[in-house]
Parts: C-alpha cells; structure tokens; sequence
C-alpha cells in the first residue's frame, strides 16, 4: 500500500476545483447549481489548506480552514437568501432570466 | 481769473451731483436729484460765464479795443491747477488736472451754460417720466466727463473725457430702453465711435512713442519750436518735422500720421462724412440730450480738439488737407440730406453735421479761430433750435413728423418766435461790413471768408471748401426755412385729415388728455432756457466777433498757433476792402436769401410742392431722402462683412475646432468609451464569473511566473 503523500491532496484538490470551475462554466440553468460548484472551489482550496497544514507541521493552514469553512457558510445562507427573495420576486430563478444587471 | 476753488468748483461738482443723484436717489427722490444737479451745473454755468467775459473784457489785454490796434498784451500761457498724479510709469506721466486757457474758457462757458438751461429745460420736458433722477444723473455726468475733456493738460485725460462723454452719450441715447430704437441707435454710436476712438488711441500712442511724454505742452512746444525728439523706437532723432515713422508699408512724416490719427478720432465724435452714420440715429434720445450732447457741446469735441493740437496741424500739411476735405465734403453731404428728411429733429441733427463740417474746413484751412468761433455762436443756436424743436414735440404730444404739423405758429407763439431767432442765427443774417447780424453771420461768414483768403494763397482744398460753403449756406437757409414752414405755417387741418396719431411716445405720454389733439405752450421752465439761447443767438456773434476772430491773436494768444506762413485771417482784413473781391462777403448773404425764397415758394406759397417732390420719388429726393444709401452700403458691406467674418469664427473657428476638440470632443469620446464598456454587462452571472475566474487565473499566473515558476 501507498503512502498518502501530499502530492495526492493535491491531486484531489485540483480535480475538484476543476469540476467546480467547469461546474459554473458549464451549467447555465441552475443558479443552486452554480452555487454549489463555488462551495466546491472553495472546499477544494479548503483541502490544499488542511493538506499542506498537516505535511508542514504547522496548525496556521487547519485554523484559516475553518475560518473559510465559516465564510463559505455564512455565504451560502446569504446566496440562498437573496434566492429566495429574488424567487419570490420574480417568480423564477433560471439563470438566463437574471439580466437585470445587463448594461 | 477765477480762484482755484471757483475752478475747481465748475469742473468737479456736476461730478459729484451726478454722483449724488445717481447713487442716493432713493433717497433724495427724483426732485432731489433734478434740484442738486440743476443747482450745481447752474452755478458752473455762472461761474464759467463770468469767467469768459473777465477773460474776453477783462483788464489786462486789450481784445476790446478799436479797430487797427495790433495785438494787445497776448495772454500767458495756461494756467493748470494740478489735481494729483494720475499715471507715473517711466516716461509714462499723466496727471489730472485743470488746465485753464483760452480753449478751455470758452469751451467751459459753453458746456456749463448749455448743460444748466438744458437741465432746467428737463425739468418741463421730462416732467412725466418715470426715470428722471437717473436721467439728470446722466446730465451731470456728462457735463463732468466733457469738463474734464476740454481741461486736460494731457491726452490720457483727454481720452478719459472723451471716452466718458461717449459712455454718457450712449447711455442717454439709449435712455427710453423699453424701446428697441433708442438702444440700436444707442449701440450704433457707441460702435461707430470706437472706429473713430481707435485712430484717437493710436494717436496718442503715436504721440508719446515720437514725444516720449503725452502732456500738451510738451508736446506742442516740441512742435513749435521743432526741437529735436528722440522717439522710443521705430523712428531716428531728428528735429520733430523732418522725423519719418512707420506705418504699415509706408514710411510716413510723423506730424502727418499723428495729425490724421487724431483726426480719425475727431471725425467719430463729430459725426464727418463716413463716421456720420451714429448722429441722425442718436436723435432717439430724448430732446433735451439731443441739444446738449449731440448739437452743443460733445460733437464738437472732435473741433475743439483739432484746434487743441493746431501746432501739428500746421506742421502736417497733408494731414490738414485731410481735414478740410472731410469737412467740406459732410458740409455739403448733410446739408443735402437735411433737405429731405421729415423728422424734425432729424433735420436738425443734419443741420449739425453740416455746421460741423463748416468748422472742420475752417480748422482744416488754418482759421482755427474762425472754426473755434462758429463752434461757440453754433453751440447756442443750435441748442435753441433743438430745445424749440423738443418744445415742439413736447406741446404736439410727441408728434416729431414735420407732415403731420404746420399751422403751430398760432398755437405755440413762444416756441415760434424762439425757433425763427433760432434760424436766422443758423442761416446767418446779418449785412457784411456791419454790426447788425445774428450769430451765425458772423462765425459762418467768418469761415467762409478764411476759406476764400486761404484759396488766395493756396491752401490745398480752401477753394473747393469754398464753395461747398457757399452751395451748403444755400441749402442751410432751404432747410432750415422748409423746418419753420412746415412746422408751424399753414393749416393744421390739411395735415391731419389722416387721423391716425402716430404715438411714438413711451410711457410718459399722459399729460393734458383732456385737449389731447391740440398742441399747446410748453411750460414757463422750458421757455426760459429759449429765451437765454435766443440771447445767445442773437448777441453771442456780434459781442465775440472782434475779440475771438477779428483780433483773436490776444484772445487766443499762443493757444491756436499759426505757423510762419498761415496768415489766413489777416488775409481777410486785407480783402476786406478791395471792390473786386466784395462779392466774397456778399455772396452768403446772396444766397442764403435764394434759399430764403425757394423755401418759401415751395413750403409757404405753394405748400403742395414739396410733397409732390416727394412723392414723385426722383433719383435726386430719394437719393437725399435715403441719406446717400450710407445706412445701406455700410449693411451691405461692413455689417454684411463683419457678420460673415463672425460666422466664419463662429461656425468653423469656435463650434468645429475649439469645441469640436474640446469639450464636445471629450465628452463624446468618453460617451463612446462608456458604451463600450456597459456593453461588456450583459448581465448574465456566469459571464461575470468566468471574468472573476479568468482574471484570477490569469493573475494567479503572472504571480506564479513572476515568483519564479514551478522549477
């Protein structure tokens, strides 16, 4: 058996951060979606964080962790609630209706 | 002499009225104001007046004596009470002052004792309007701004009168501003004055560039005497007649340029031939300001200053020339075109014009005296003319079309026998080699006769100034008699079957409705200054003839100078009685009788004629009537050019290159840029976030490049 290097978190973390990005990239229906593929990015950073945290001895990657684990949180509840309003709003939250911003 | 007080007094308190009644009139009222201004120029008018008889008849020169005495004691130079230090810059010194000689006297006499009837005179003619302590306040100002005119010892205070005196003018032009007329009229003069204002600007600068100083008798003494001049720049040293200057192409003597430069001034403030065109429209103002500024006193600034500088003049031959040819020519133009007109007031005004040029080719001839002289006796008659003419106006309720009067006579005897004073004066009656005749015998016969004398002895244009005097004198006495048969002949009814009353009036049109029809007196205020002109009329000639023209070498003493070879007036005296030249002093009074009689038969006896003249609409009348199409060559050419010239600044130089560039340009181009940019928003989330995520990318990159890269 393998040892578990740190090569291999990385490995995972890029791929997640790929599927992440291509997740927003490619999804252009669901905003819920494209939610998720930015907590995905995000987890992926918080990965490489706790990875490198552990592989250098130092405790300084595992507490920004959780600081982003509470950012990412608090995000999500903020992005879910601007959905809702804007739901009720509008009565639809398909991406492509979302150009009121359009210049 | 009077003190310094006394002097100090004639010149500066109108000022301080002015001052007074234009800025506190809220306070004193308008019969504060009519009160205080009157008051103060009344007693300049006084004090000036007993300042020209001490100096005529006083003790100590002997300009009353008889006939054959050679010149008695001549006068010393001018006396100047030195005010303060204006300007001191380098060579650069102007002061102000009161310079008190000769010229001065007589023209402070003049304006002081015209402005003071004038002002009393308003307070009949203005009586209704609304306006009357700034229009007082504009009285006074201009008789301080004139004042300080004709008591300049230099010419920076010269060009501060004459320019304040243009300001005045034009403010009171200018003075019914509700109507459009007065203020065209009022901008007209003002422009063309700046024509004329600029050839005097450029004189003064050519003055103290070949001088080195702008003070008279620096200046005038430097001629004199021709003493060697070292100009600043542009022209060598030399003895101040031979010094030659520059002026565009042309190397030119610099007397001479200095001479027409300032004659270019003259002629805009004195309305001559090409800068006339301001002076029949400036009679939009009222009346009395028509007598006072644009009859008596400012428009013969440009005179007074011809005789100023006779010096140059008689060292710039060509420059003088100049001057005789231009006033002969506005002589007989205006006098043509006085023929035609019906505006009274507009007949007057040509009237002046023409007299104007009769002083100017005096002046031009070398009769400096005679030319001061006619614009002392003119003042007078002139003013009465005028303020008969208002009081015309005044009592048939604003009706200045001579059509629509006639048979006055009856109704205004006053104003009537004022007007006939008036133009036997202007027309000069009088008998030659007598004592009996009306001022303008004296001074108009006097020019003429230095026009024949200087003929004699070659003066260039004497002979055809001349003529035209005797042609214009004919013409005076036509118009001038057409005005009075017009006015105040013939029956009313034949001249009001139309009945349409033309109201030019502004708001102060709301006396005597009750006879509104009916023209009637004018008021015992504005018969009186009548009464103290037609004085002036009738004597101002006979009393002054000997002291300022007959034996003017003590009265002027070296104020109008003569060179060596101008011995124009004591020509005169030596024609005086030989036979063959007694035609010369008979032919004015010959054809003022024509023009006497030719008024008559057509305006009196045959009252048809000149209306059917009129209307026949000959080449001649309309040419005349039109006033030579002047009003229409200068819109077609310089009006029509200069607004053109505008556009092309306008449309091209300021809206395509200035603003097109500018800020036209920049904020298109930032109008441009932005569009751009608001295009890139579409709106769509997933664009924003591939822009996040590309730039960190990218950045992410750079920085990762940038660190070393990945070995």
């Amino acid at each position: 058996m393998m040892d578990l290097t740190v090569n291999h978190f990385m490995a995972l973390s890029a791929i997640l951060f790929t599927i992440g990005v291509v997740g927003i990239f490619v999804n252009r229906k669901n905003i819920i979606v494209m939610l998720m593929a930015i907590e995905l990015i995000l987890l992926s950073v918080n990965l490489n964080l706790v990875a490198f945290s552990v592989f250098s001895g130092t405790i300084m990657g595992q507490i920004f962790a959780m600081l982003v684990l509470t950012v990412a949180a608090a995000e999500a509840a903020v992005g879910l609630a601007i959905l809702v309003v804007y739901f009720r709003n509008r009565g639809d939250i398909a991406v492509e209706s979302v150009d009121l911003m359009k210049g | 002499m009077l003190s310094d007080t006394a002097l100090l007094f004639i010149v500066l308190a109108p000022g301080l009225a002015a001052l007074i009644a234009g800025l506190f009139q809220r306070f004193i009222g308008d019969r504060g104001a009519m009160i205080i201004t009157t008051a103060t120029v009344g007693m300049a008018g006084l004090l000036s007046m007993i300042q020209l008889f001490q100096f005529t008849f006083g003790g100590d020169h002997g300009a009353s004596t008889a006939h054959g005495a050679e010149h008695a004691v001549e006068h010393a130079g001018a006396h100047i009470v030195h005010l303060m230090t204006w300007i001191d810059v380098g060579h650069f010194k102007a002061d102000w002052a009161i310079r008190v000689d000769a010229l001065s006297i007589v023209m402070m006499a003049v304006i002081t004792s015209v402005s003071a009837l004038v002002h009393l005179y308003s307070w009949g003619y203005m009586s209704e309007d609304p306006h009357r302590a700034r229009f007082f306040s504009y009285l006074s100002l201009f008789t301080f701004t004139m004042l300080m005119l004709v008591s300049a010892d230099n010419f920076i205070q010269l060009f501060f009168g004459w320019e304040g005196v243009g300001l005045v003018s034009y403010l009171l032009i200018g003075f019914w501003y509700t109507k459009p007329a007065p203020n065209d009229a009022s901008i007209k003069a003002f422009v063309t004055n700046r024509v004329g204002d600029f050839g005097l600007a450029l004189g003064i600068m050519a003055v103290f560039l070949v001088f080195g100083s702008v003070e008279f008798e620096t200046v005038l003494a430097a001629v004199k005497h021709n003493d060697v001049v070292a100009p600043l720049a542009l022209a060598a040293e030399g003895p101040v007649r031979d010094v030659m200057m520059p002026f565009l192409w042309m190397n030119v003597p610099a007397l001479e340029l200095i001479g027409v430069l300032l004659f270019i001034g003259a002629m805009g403030k004195s309305a001559q031939f090409f800068l006339h065109v301001w002076l029949p429209d400036a009679m939009e103002g009222p009346t009395p300001v028509s007598a006072l500024i644009h009859a008596a006193t400012m428009v013969t600034a440009g005179v007074y200053l011809v005789c100023l500088v006779s010096p140059i003049y008689e060292y710039a031959p060509n420059a003088a020339a100049m001057i005789a040819l231009i006033g002969a020519v506005t002589a007989i133009y205006a006098a043509t075109v006085g023929m035609a007109q019906n505006d009274i007031k507009r007949v007057i005004a040509y009237s002046t014009c023409s007299q104007l040029g009769y002083m100017f080719f005096a002046a031009g001839v070398g009769a400096y005296e005679a030319a001061m002289f006619h614009l002392f006796t003119h003042a007078f008659f002139k003013a009465l003319l005028f303020l008969g003419a208002g009081s015309v106006i005044h009592g048939s309720h604003h009706e200045q079309d001579m059509r629509r009067m006639g048979g006055l006579a009856r109704l205004m005897p006053l104003t009537y026998a004022a007007m006939l004073i008036g133009t036997v004066a202007i027309i000069g009656l009088g008998i030659p080699h007598t004592t009996f005749g009306f001022s303008g015998f004296f001074s108009k016969d006097a020019i003429i006769e230095s026009a024949f004398a200087a003929g004699t002895a070659g003066v260039s244009f004497s002979q055809f100034a001349f003529w035209v005097g005797i042609l214009a004198a004919l013409l005076t006495s036509f118009y001038s008699w057409r005005l009075i048969y017009m006015t105040f002949h013939g029956s009313r009814a034949e001249t009001h079957d139309e009945a349409g009353h033309d109201d030019v009036a502004d708001g102060h049109d709301g006396h005597g409705h009750d006879h509104h029809h009916e023209p009637h007196e004018s008021p015992w205020v504005m018969l009186v200054p009548l009464a103290f002109l037609s004085i002036g009329a009738m004597f101002a000639g006979v009393t002054f003839y000997d002291p300022m023209f007959h034996h003017g070498d003590a009265f002027w003493g070296e104020v109008l100078y003569r060179s060596a070879d101008n011995h124009v007036i004591h020509d005169i005296d030596k024609l005086k009685y030989k036979p063959e030249y007694a035609w010369v002093f008979w032919a004015p009074l010959f054809v003022t009788i024509i023009g006497f009689l030719i008024a008559t038969f057509t305006y009196l006896f045959n009252r048809g004629v000149g209306k059917r003249v009129a209307d026949s609409g000959g080449p001649l009348h309309s040419m005349f009537a039109n006033k030579w199409f002047f009003d229409e060559i200068y819109n077609a050419t310089l009006i029509r050019g200069a607004r053109g010239l505008g556009d092309v600044f306008w449309k091209t130089g300021d809206k395509k290159i200035i603003d097109g560039l500018g800020p036209d340009g920049v904020s298109s181009l930032v109008r441009w840029g932005s569009r751009r940019l608001s295009a890139m928003h579409t709106g769509y989330l997933y664009h924003y976030a591939f822009v996040i995520i590309g730039a960190a990318l990218i950045f992410g990159a750079i920085l990762f490049w940038r660190m070393g890269g990945a070995g």
